[in-house]
């Protein structure tokens, strides 16, 4: 009888430790944005931005844009990251980023991704100054969840 | 050029102001009322500041002019919760990126702060007045 018990235990005790050491689900989002931030800079934004940037969020122009240089390195609104949430619906993302800039003053980024030839592409980009860290959003929200 | 926080709640207030300059009575009118009311301005400057008390237009275009961005839409949805405070959700759509900022003001304080001379010394100048910008950030926030 004891014997018989031994496989289900070893099987129960399998199942808990799988359990206890499931990973997160995989910030895929954020891992993009921190490409992007890591290697996107002022000398090189314009040649690199097809790589972090729809093509639709580009348009034609991009390259001789003036707006275009600071507005796509957006990421140098927010100097510190404190949270941030994703949810990936098969073709679409949205990535939120809660932090603060360089004066310590929160804001949040708004990020929707697309998958454009197997590469998630930002195609919507919403920065949102807030008053308070209590602005925080707790989950991810889509640049159309805020209100125009 | 991208828009700082403190330039997009100075071009509110200035937006405002210009609301002001133009009618008096009827900016007052809508702004003061509770509830809610929108300003929207276009690309143009074309500007509508409108409320359950009324409706007005004017050219926003001087004070958009005045920002180093190009600027597509700007849509202020204000909440007037007891007459005076007014908080405001702003959004500034740009060519790539869309920048929104949240806050509130009092204004008794924003419409008596251009009956002074400091107001009347930028509007003279017709352009930027550091000490004006100044009192203007102070109301809208910080």
């Amino acid at each position: 009888m004891r014997m018989k018990n031994v496989p289900f235990c070893l099987i129960l005790a399998l199942f808990i430790a799988s359990c206890a050491t499931l990973p997160n689900p995989p910030s895929v989002l954020y891992q993009e944005f921190s490409q992007y931030e890591n290697s996107a800079n002022r000398d090189n934004i314009v040649e690199v931005a097809s790589n972090f940037f729809s093509p639709s969020l580009l348009g034609k122009n991009y390259q001789a844009n003036p707006d275009a240089l600071s507005q796509l390195l957006f990421k140098n609104y927010m100097a510190s990251t404190e949270s941030h949430f994703e949810k990936i619906d098969e073709q679409e993302g949205c990535l939120t980023i809660n932090g603060y800039d360089e004066e310590n003053y929160p804001l949040i980024f708004s990020l929707k991704y697309i998958s454009h030839n197997n590469h998630w592409l930002i195609d919507k980009i919403h920065v949102v100054f807030v008053e308070n860290k209590i602005d925080f959003s707790d989950r991810a929200k889509c640049p159309s969840d805020y209100p125009n | 050029m991208d828009l700082k926080r403190t330039e997009a709640k100075i071009t509110i207030a200035k937006l405002i102001e210009l609301a002001y300059s133009k009618d008096k009575g009827m900016t007052v009118k809508i702004m003061a009322k509770k509830g809610n009311a929108k300003l929207t301005v276009d690309q143009n400057g074309n500007a509508t500041l409108s409320g359950s008390a009324g409706i007005m237009t004017f050219s926003g275009a001087p004070v958009l002019e005045k920002v180093g961005a190009k600027i597509k839409r700007v849509s202020v949805n204000f909440n007037n919760k007891d007459g005076m405070k007014v908080g405001y959700t702003a959004t500034f759509d740009l060519e790539y990126i869309k920048l929104s900022i949240l806050g509130d003001f009092d204004l008794e304080e924003l419409i008596t702060s251009c009956s002074g001379l400091l107001c009347r010394a930028a509007r003279a100048l017709k352009g930027r007045h550091h000490a004006y910008d100044m009192e203007l950030q102070k109301i809208m926030g910080y």
